[in-house]
């Protein structure tokens, strides 16, 4: 399913690219950042999980991709993105002194990787009309991930000791996500700065044990920069 | 003189330290994932919730904790141990240790820190109503 969703979005760029006029309003780029990274936790019925032993960190991650736009007017565009994405976060689980307890800080590093396919409507705000390809964007649109690779790095933490657990696990967590992208960039002289927020809307909870009473959702602020010129 | 004082303080301090948790805290490879503070909710076979309980997870997985059920105000207490693997056994008792009746089973879990727990239970020689399903979270 993945190879043959891949092979699809391949020959959609592949059409882009040779079917589409070849006028300047169709346009590549590539890109690369860094990424902040943290998960939405909640629990059946529940509250989430923010009582007193928990606590969420972002985690910074490193992204990389590549984009095709289409200009279908001065100030509407069509992009679609593919990109390596790195998403996860850092839990942390603080047990306190109590009868035959020791109080540990149990810091949970999950590292999640993806391939990410995002379809964005973008509205344009050319600088000049002299150059049109020099303009401020907004972008609204949705992606779909394909899972890479899922670990956590547990470290535990006493007053006297410390020790590090890596866990892969990724068959607990689901082979995809699907979730909502808003966005804001300049392009200048072909330079782009962007900066963006991924919602997922997806559970991402596989383990069978787990998926019916907990539900965890990926969230992700990506600052890139880049480069994009017409094809 | 003065640097006497400061090795003699600081050695104090060490002391003292020592002296408090020397001897209350266990290895750490020791320590079961799953101990520290753990919100149990106990539901009849009809899905109704009767019975809540603070449960504090040992270092080794032990537990025994106060069960209150709502309305009446019936107290006892659950018994039992959750492996390294959290699979967990336990029973019911009047007290910690006191006889055990019933059982408890199932499995604690956990996932990029979130942790979560459920099974089944029973204990009808005490009540014949008392039996279904728990589950319990993190607290």
């Amino acid at each position: 399913m993945k190879k043959i969703f891949i092979l699809q979005f391949l020959l959609v760029l592949l059409y882009a690219s040779v079917v589409l006029p070849q006028s300047g309003k169709t346009g590549i780029g590539i890109f690369s950042g860094v990424s902040l990274n943290t998960n939405s936790f909640s629990i059946e019925d529940d509250n989430n999980l923010l009582d007193t032993s928990y606590s969420n960190d972002n985690k910074a991650a490193f992204n990389l991709g590549l984009f095709f736009t289409y200009d279908f007017t001065e100030n509407f565009s069509m992009k679609i993105q593919g990109q390596y994405a790195n998403k996860g976060g850092i839990t942390n689980v603080s047990t306190f002194y109590a009868n035959e307890t020791t109080l540990i800080e149990r810091t949970y590093t999950n590292s999640l990787s993806y391939l990410q396919f995002s379809l964005l409507p973008q509205f344009n705000l050319p600088f000049s009309k002299k150059s049109p390809g020099d303009r401020a964007y907004l972008n609204a649109g949705g992606y779909l991930s394909f899972k890479l690779s899922a670990s956590e790095s547990i470290e535990s933490q006493t007053l006297l000791q410390y020790q590090n657990t890596d866990k892969d696990i990724s068959k607990d967590i689901s082979g995809t996500d699907a979730g909502l992208i808003f966005s804001a960039g300049i392009v200048y002289k072909g330079f782009l700065l962007d900066v963006n927020y991924e919602l997922g809307l997806s559970n991402i909870v596989e383990d069978p044990d787990l998926k019916d009473a907990l539900s965890i959702k990926n969230r992700s602020i990506n600052f890139s920069i880049g480069w994009t010129g017409g094809l | 003189m003065k640097n006497v004082k400061i090795i003699l303080r600081a050695a104090i301090i060490f002391f003292l330290l020592n002296a408090f948790h020397n001897g209350c805290d266990s290895p750490v490879s020791d320590i079961v994932p799953y101990s520290g503070n753990w919100s149990f909710t106990f539901s009849y076979v009809n899905g109704t919730a009767f019975a809540v309980s603070e449960v504090s997870v040992q270092d080794e997985g032990d537990f025994c904790e106060k069960l209150v059920l709502s309305g009446s105000g019936t107290e006892f207490y659950i018994k039992g141990e959750v492996t390294a693997d959290g699979v967990v056994n336990g029973a019911f008792a009047n007290d910690c240790s006191g006889a055990l009746s019933g059982s408890l089973n199932g499995k604690f879990t956990e996932l990029m820190g979130a942790g979560y727990a459920s099974g089944t239970f029973s204990d009808t020689l005490r009540n014949s109503n008392y039996k279904g399903t728990w589950k319990a979270r993190r607290n």
